[in-house]
């Protein structure tokens, strides 16, 4: 099948064709942290075996004084405990106080489930999110086809086969 | 994985493909010289050389004897150096494995390289093998610069 993806700049379709995961909102407040996170978790499935826990992180923020983009990294890396350290390979970075899940090394997608309590935070949505990582033209399905401006010369579109 | 490379100009986007690497810092002064660069070093892996810059006065070295002092003392022959806009550029003569210096190097910090490993990557077309574009050139949407869908490995 046969779809498109829309970004507003090239850094984000290189995000999208690479299995992030977007926030619909601001969650950086003027402080420069996020308020609200503790005790609140994001829940990730292995996206290769979706049934299959990956691992949970529950952010700790007694204070209340609000998490850095730092130490929410470090809290899903688990930095500090022993290991494993199953998520150590996401991050989470912002643009325009936006969160932004990614993988560290673009390599399976993110599976990140509706049961998380801190994806309203970020704004990651209350259903499932799945995201796949897409391959060369040449490559199978999920592929990108192409990415080239919009007709309004303000954004981008890629082309793209879905599965 | 996918990246999209963005570039100013169409020089820059055969500068990157062809692996070429620059420094981030305009290093040149109003006299027209580099101060501070005696016995320091960039350490380039690919081609292999090591150049130990000698300004043994302190009075500066000029774009022109940086490139000599690459090239002739470093013994890197294979190398090309250049500066755009003050900015030191370095490609391989004849493109082939991609520049890459160490991060190591005591002069890395006053062209802006770094402590991390530079590596430049001479991209395949897009019938070709990883490190590959999988697109052609494109304008931006802005109409201010190009870019690049490519593979890097």
């Amino acid at each position: 099948m046969i779809s498109t993806l829309l970004a507003a700049d090239l850094y984000i379709m290189q995000d999208l064709i690479n299995g992030a995961i977007f926030g619909g909102r601001k969650a950086v407040g003027t402080t420069g942290k996020v308020l609200g996170l503790h005790g609140k978790t994001l829940v990730f499935n292995d996206p290769l075996i979706p049934a299959n826990p990956l691992g949970t992180v529950t952010f700790d923020n007694p204070g209340g004084a609000g998490l850095t983009p730092e130490e929410i990294n470090d809290q899903i890396h688990d930095v500090g405990n022993p290991g494993p350290f199953p998520l150590a390979i996401y991050m989470v970075t912002f643009a325009d106080r936006t969160a932004r899940l990614i993988e560290i090394t673009p390599t399976n997608g993110i599976l990140l489930k509706g049961t998380s309590t801190a994806s309203p935070v970020f704004g990651f949505g209350k259903e499932d999110v799945a995201t796949v990582i897409y391959n060369p033209f040449d490559g199978v399905a999920p592929r990108v086809i192409g990415v080239q401006p919009t007709v309004e010369m303000d954004s981008y579109y890629a082309t793209v086969e879905l599965p | 994985m996918l990246k999209i490379l963005q570039f100013g100009n169409l020089r820059r986007v055969g500068f990157v493909l062809n692996g070429g690497i620059a420094g981030g810092k305009r290093v040149i002064n109003s006299g027209g010289k580099v101060l501070g660069l005696n016995g320091k070093t960039l350490i380039f892996t690919t081609p292999a050389g090591t150049v130990t810059f000698s300004d043994t006065g302190g009075t500066g070295l000029s774009m022109a004897d940086i490139i000599a002092e690459i090239v002739g003392t470093g013994g890197l022959s294979g190398l090309k150096p250049g500066f755009s806009d003050g900015y030191l550029n370095v490609i391989e003569t004849t493109p082939t494995n991609g520049v890459v210096l160490a991060g190591t190097g005591t002069a890395n910090a006053a062209f802006g390289f770094g402590k991390s490993t530079v590596t430049g990557l001479v991209y395949d077309p897009p019938g070709g093998s990883a490190p590959r574009m999988v697109g052609g050139i494109q304008v931006r949407a802005q109409l201010d610069g190009y870019y690049v869908l490519v593979e890097p490995a």
